[in-house]
């Protein structure tokens, strides 16, 4: 290497730091004059608009998980009860352990797929762009849509299109959602193929970034295209797949579209998650008290998962 | 991306919430269903009312009718202007719109809410409104009864009736030589006819709704044509968890498990079974008459194959029908003079046919040039001779096959029609869906103890 190059401070090093100033005083007219009043008034649409959009809103909804209200009368503060509703509810545990089990087989088969097919994609050369359009196609399938098409797929008839592919190889015809054991592995499936596009261009992103020197030095030493992915790739995108992983989690936990689509829950509360009591507490019972509590408890208990979880691969990222 | 979409759709329904506290607080009174008892109504005043369930633009001729109607309603009352909107009732908006105080003054709505909206107080009481309008139709006092508190408070206007009955393809009913005119009364006949319909077509024999609560209304349905009841009579506590359900539930299991005469699908709302029942894929379901119009106008079943009878009868139990049907619902924001006009409003355009031969022949003339159907039979709103006498004047527009529903419509007279259960009845529906989803797909379901969780659960909600 020249010394020129080597002087050249490194990509994102800090600029050499100017002298700091005195402090001086702040006065008003100092703090106009820097521009201040304009600062203020760049900022207030914004927080006019989140203030008014989303966190009054959170904090109103906090208030109403201890009120009851028709949404007519004064709403009436009722303190715990919603939550002790809720909590008593001989459904929520069912819908709890749904919930979690569509998270696992969400990151079981979900989460691994889009960064195989990143890792793949990335290897190609002439045909990446083709790639990228092809597996980002599902995501502008508006989701009611694709869950209505799936439902096809899914038809229980022999007749149905999975149904008559099985019975090829002799095997079915399944009941796929009408049946306890498969309704969650089903939806899990369709929700990876509908989602599956937007995370791989993400990976296929921060792929571009891994330097390729470090593959040619690593080509150099003999790798093979699985040890480049373990030894190069992963260790390079680690913070984007943390980060990926836990947008999973949180989208995971609070899964709605499909299984209100697929089965409103069916069959016997087999696909019923959280967000659909949420739902049926707001919606069908115009119970807006016990439909805030649990929602302030998911919010509390994802909030909690995503603190440990920023704990626990703090020294990984 | 999914987390925003997520997030975003949570937020709106946060949202949704919480402006409408905002709304409460302001304009929150001590009971807005009710106006003050001593309040002068001047009846000659100015007033608006907007109205919804207004056809869309896509039922030119439709609404071209309904636009007609305000227009001769306002030149009739030159004090009231309406304003017509297509609001329709919608159980996801319908809170949102009362929070944000965008409800229309008249709304329809079924029957099933009724019970629920009244004991929320989210529909004005309208005793006094109907007696300063002066309803001129003659309506059925039973139904009247179905939408009135203990007290005398009235919370809705009935304006279209039904009551359950069995719904059959005529042509698969030829098919497995059964005789089309003559459809079964009783469910050991349904099951028997289901087992003749699936070996002579393949078809499914007997299909039941089981999602969105309308499985459980449909359960209902059931139970009380074995003779039971799903709720006691203060609406505080379950009674289904008894022989008569068991019975019901019985049959199911064995038309399912033994007879395999149910087919594949049990995950069925009105909609996806109606379609599968156009299709010539399903004999038989229960269902109101109603449902023709899908069938036949929306999927194009030949409406010569559209037959319905009787709802079967249970073992030894009396004949018995669930009813059902449309209110029409007042904000509870209106004034006084505004619920007047909103009551006269549901006189003139819901229940004038029945009392003015003009606007029966211009409805059904305007429902025949729109491709509706004119009109499905259904168990009346108003008195039988009213009904009787409306048919008489629409008879030369009629062009459903009346005839295909002859033995459900003799019947009315011989049944016990079954009000919907008082308290609770579609948040009761939808824990009942599961019971019906769990016999249809766990082939050991312990029927009794399936009906004891239903009852635990139900009795929690009709508690709170």
């Amino acid at each position: 290497m020249t010394a020129t190059v080597s002087a050249a401070p490194p990509a994102g090093a800090a600029a050499p730091r100017a002298r700091p100033r005195p402090p001086r005083r702040g006065t008003l007219r100092t703090w106009v004059a820097r521009g201040g009043l304009t600062k203020i008034a760049f900022a207030l649409p914004l927080v006019f608009v989140f203030g008014y959009f989303a966190w009054w809103p959170i904090i109103d909804g906090v208030a109403m998980s201890m009120q009851r209200t028709n949404l007519v009368d004064p709403p009436e503060f009722v303190g715990w009860s919603n939550f002790s509703y809720v909590l008593s509810d001989p459904l929520l545990p069912k819908a709890i352990g749904n919930t979690l089990l569509f998270a696992v087989l969400a990151l079981l088969i979900g989460f691994p797929a889009p960064l195989l097919l990143a890792t793949f994609m990335a290897e190609l050369r002439g045909t990446r762009r083709l790639y990228s359009v092809l597996a980002y196609l599902p995501v502008i399938i508006p989701p009611v849509v694709a869950v209505l098409l799936w439902k096809f797929f899914y038809s229980p008839e022999p007749t149905g299109l999975f149904n008559t592919v099985l019975g090829w190889f002799g095997a079915g015809p399944f009941g796929w959602l009408n049946s306890a054991g498969t309704v969650l592995p089903a939806i899990v499936v369709e929700a990876t193929w509908a989602y599956f596009g937007s995370t791989t261009i993400i990976y296929l992103a921060a792929l571009t970034a891994v330097r390729r020197e470090l593959y040619e030095a690593a080509e150099i030493d003999g790798a093979g295209i699985l040890r480049r992915t373990w030894h190069v790739t992963l260790p390079q995108i680690r913070g984007v797949v943390l980060v990926m992983a836990l947008l999973q989690i949180i989208n995971t936990m609070q899964v709605f579209t499909e299984p209100f689509v697929f089965t409103g829950g069916g069959p016997n509360n087999a696909s019923t998650t959280i967000l659909l009591m949420i739902y049926d507490y707001a919606f069908i019972e115009g119970d807006y008290g016990a439909a805030t509590a649990l929602s302030v408890l998911l919010a509390l208990f994802l909030g909690v998962v995503s603190a440990v979880y920023f704990a626990a691969t703090r020294r990984l990222s | 991306m999914r987390t925003a979409t997520k997030r975003s759709s949570a937020l709106a329904v946060l949202l949704a919430l919480t402006l409408g506290v905002a709304a409460c607080g302001d304009d929150g009174q001590d009971d807005p269903t009710r106006p003050a008892a001593d309040e002068e109504v001047d009846l000659d005043a100015d007033v608006t009312i907007t109205v919804g369930d207004l056809p869309p633009a896509a039922e030119p001729e439709e609404r071209e009718f309904f636009e007609g109607q305000v227009e001769a309603f306002m030149a009739a009352n030159p004090n009231i202007t309406v304003e017509a909107t297509e609001e329709l009732w919608d159980p996801q908006t319908f809170q949102a719109k009362i929070a944000a105080g965008d409800l229309p003054d008249v709304l329809a709505v079924p029957f099933t809410e009724a019970g629920s909206l009244a004991e929320r107080g989210q529909i004005a009481e309208l005793s006094q409104a109907m007696d300063l309008a002066g309803l001129t139709a003659d309506l059925d006092p039973d139904l009247v009864g179905l939408v009135s508190s203990e007290d005398g408070g009235v919370y809705a206007i009935p304006t279209a009736a039904q009551a359950l009955g069995l719904i059959y393809n005529r042509d698969l009913f030829v098919q497995a030589g059964l005789d089309p005119d003559d459809p079964p009364r009783t469910w050991d006949d349904v099951r028997a006819a289901a087992r003749q319909i699936t070996e002579a077509t393949g078809a499914t024999g007997f299909a039941t709704m089981t999602t969105e609560g309308q499985g459980g209304w449909m359960l209902a349905a059931g139970i009380y044509s074995f003779g039971g009841t799903v709720e006691n009579e203060d609406g505080t506590e379950a009674t289904f968890a008894d022989e008569p359900a068991a019975q019901y539930l019985d049959l199911l299991r064995a038309m399912r498990w033994e007879d395999q005469t149910m087919g594949s699908n049990f995950l069925y709302n009105a909609a996806g079974l109606v379609e599968d029942f156009s299709a010539g894929r399903v004999g038989m379901f229960v269902g109101f008459s109603g449902l023709y119009r899908p069938a036949v106008i929306r999927n194009e079943m030949p409406a010569e194959n559209f037959g319905m009878g009787p709802m079967p009868v249970g073992g030894d139990a009396d004949p018995t029908a669930l009813t059902g049907g449309v209110i029409q619902v007042v904000n509870p924001d209106a004034t006084p003079e505004e619920r007047v006009a909103a009551v006269k409003w549901i006189d003139f355009f819901y229940l004038g046919q029945f009392t003015d031969e003009a606007v029966a022949v211009a409805a059904a003339q305007a429902g025949a040039a729109a491709g509706q159907a004119v009109t499905v039979p259904e168990r009346p709103a108003v008195s039988q001779e009213a009904y009787d006498q409306y048919f008489e004047w629409i008879e030369p527009h009629l062009n459903v096959p009346v005839a295909n529903f002859e033995t459900y419509i003799q019947a009315f007279g011989e049944q016990t029609l079954q009000p919907e259960p008082a308290v609770k009845a579609q948040e009761v529906y939808s824990e009942l869906d599961v019971v019906v989803q769990q016999v249809l797909t766990e082939e050991g379901a312990d029927v009794d103890a399936v009906l004891d969780e239903a009852a635990t659960a139900v009795d929690r909600l009709l508690g709170r």
